[in-house]
């Protein structure tokens, strides 16, 4: 696993995100032997390498999807390793984008909100205001199979 | 996806040999539900007229009226709707949820687990005929709708059939609603049922025609004349010396009339919901 790192703008002392020798094993197979690594307020990291090589396993054990194996996951520098995903308040784009099929662009966007009890009025304005930022807001009744590749990646914004 | 093609696109030979293949299975397949309808509207000294009258030459309608007013048919008919839907709607729901935990959850001895529930599906039902029996009357449900709607909830095809469906969704669907904060059983709710409703569907008109038709373990568990299901009922209507075919053409008559309702109902279902679009690959 090769990283490339912007320059850390090292302004707070503790860092968004730190994983300390986190190990990850499928079975016999491992994907992640000992990793460490610091991401500062504000960083901008890219992970680069040849598919297969752990990529998606970090993000996946950072989001609490997976959990790691061995060693221990901070957020905002508080251990994480038991926290459930959706207490995390973490963002993650699927590879795929994942959008729900069955539910229009409106109520995808809408849906992790009403899943926190945002009223219907937040939601709405919500939904609106990030529309009209990704310049979608004429898509919003559209089912996913409907939009184009380059619409589905940005009806998948997470708030 | 498969999206059939209008029948004009295909050549004109192809479209007229598939139009008669088409028109010659339904004549197949509508001749003895014709000689049913037939059969029913005659006299029984003239069933077996040779050769035999299609059209009966006046509609004889002593068949539906001895059934109707001096058996407790419609009660019959009750009983198998309300037996059938009972068991469809429990088995979707318990289908659904145990078919979701095998596709998608993980815990221990899951794959064993499953195979024993699927080896059970080899047990030939004339093997537990008697000891559900013995199950049953120690339960002290014999005569009960209980003891029609139970045993067929066991019967694990269906979870075999959901869990098919539900291994198909991709799982970052589920991922990016855990992100998104839904408990297990909100993703259960909100993503997966409404992503296999077609795989609902055919679960559910395989169980309820399965229990339209069930005939062994009814005429078994139940023999109060008022508990009987359509099919044991009309069985009672034979007496050891001869049959009257055309009492059993008209309830089999009007046996049709809630399964051919409930497809029309369903039918738009069968074609509908496609996952197409959810993932760019």
């Amino acid at each position: 696993m090769s990283t490339v790192t912007a320059p850390a703008k090292a302004e707070a002392e503790i860092p968004d995100i730190e994983l300390v020798e986190v190990t990850k094993r499928y079975g016999n197979a491992t994907a992640l032997t000992s990793l460490s690594l610091e991401i500062e307020p504000g960083e901008f990291l890219v992970l680069l390498g040849p598919s297969g090589c752990g990529k998606s396993t970090i993000l996946k054990i950072i989001a609490g999807l997976e959990d790691a194996t061995e060693g221990d996951v901070y957020i905002r520098g508080r251990l994480a390793n038991y926290v459930p995903p959706k207490a995390r308040d973490v963002a993650m784009v699927f590879q795929n984008y994942a959008l729900y099929p069955h539910m229009t662009v409106e109520t995808n966007l809408g849906f992790p909100l009403r899943m926190r009890g945002a009223s219907k009025a937040e939601q709405a304005s919500e939904v609106a205001r990030v529309a009209g930022l990704l310049g979608i807001a004429d898509q919003l009744k559209k089912y996913p199979e409907q939009l184009s590749g380059g619409r589905s990646s940005v009806s998948r914004p997470r708030f | 996806m498969f999206r059939p093609r209008p029948a004009g696109q295909a050549g004109p030979a192809i479209t007229i040999l598939s139009y008669a293949v088409t028109a010659l299975v339904a004549l197949a397949c509508s001749l003895p539900l014709f000689y049913i309808v037939s059969t029913s509207l005659k006299e029984q000294q003239l069933l077996f007229t040779y050769p035999p009258n299609w059209i009966p030459s006046h509609l004889y309608w002593g068949n539906y009226s001895s059934l109707l007013f001096t058996t407790p048919f419609l009660r019959w008919v009750l009983n198998t709707l309300v037996v059938a839907a009972s068991v469809t709607l429990i088995k979707v729901l318990i289908d659904s949820m145990a078919g979701y935990a095998f596709a998608k959850m993980k815990f221990p001895f899951r794959n064993a687990l499953f195979v024993i529930v699927i080896m059970t599906m080899m047990i030939p039902f004339s093997a537990i005929l008697i000891p559900l029996y013995f199950t049953i009357f120690n339960l002290n449900l014999l005569n009960t709708y209980w003891a029609l709607i139970l045993p067929p909830l066991a019967n694990p095809i269906g979870i075999f059939l959901m869990r098919g469906f539900i291994e198909g969704l991709p799982s970052d669907l589920e991922n990016a609603a855990r992100l998104d904060g839904v408990s297990e059983f909100g993703i259960y709710l909100r993503i997966i049922l409404p992503l296999v409703r077609p795989g609902l569907v055919v679960l559910a008109v395989l169980t309820f025609l399965t229990q339209y038709n069930s005939f062994v373990w009814p005429l078994v568990a139940v023999n109060d004349q008022s508990m009987q299901l359509i099919t044991t009922g009309l069985a009672t209507q034979r007496s050891v010396w001869q049959v009257n075919y055309g009492i059993f053409s008209a309830g089999a008559v009007m046996a049709l009339v809630p399964i051919v309702a409930f497809f029309l109902l369903l039918q738009k279902q069968f074609v509908a919901a496609s996952l197409a679009g959810a993932l760019k690959q």
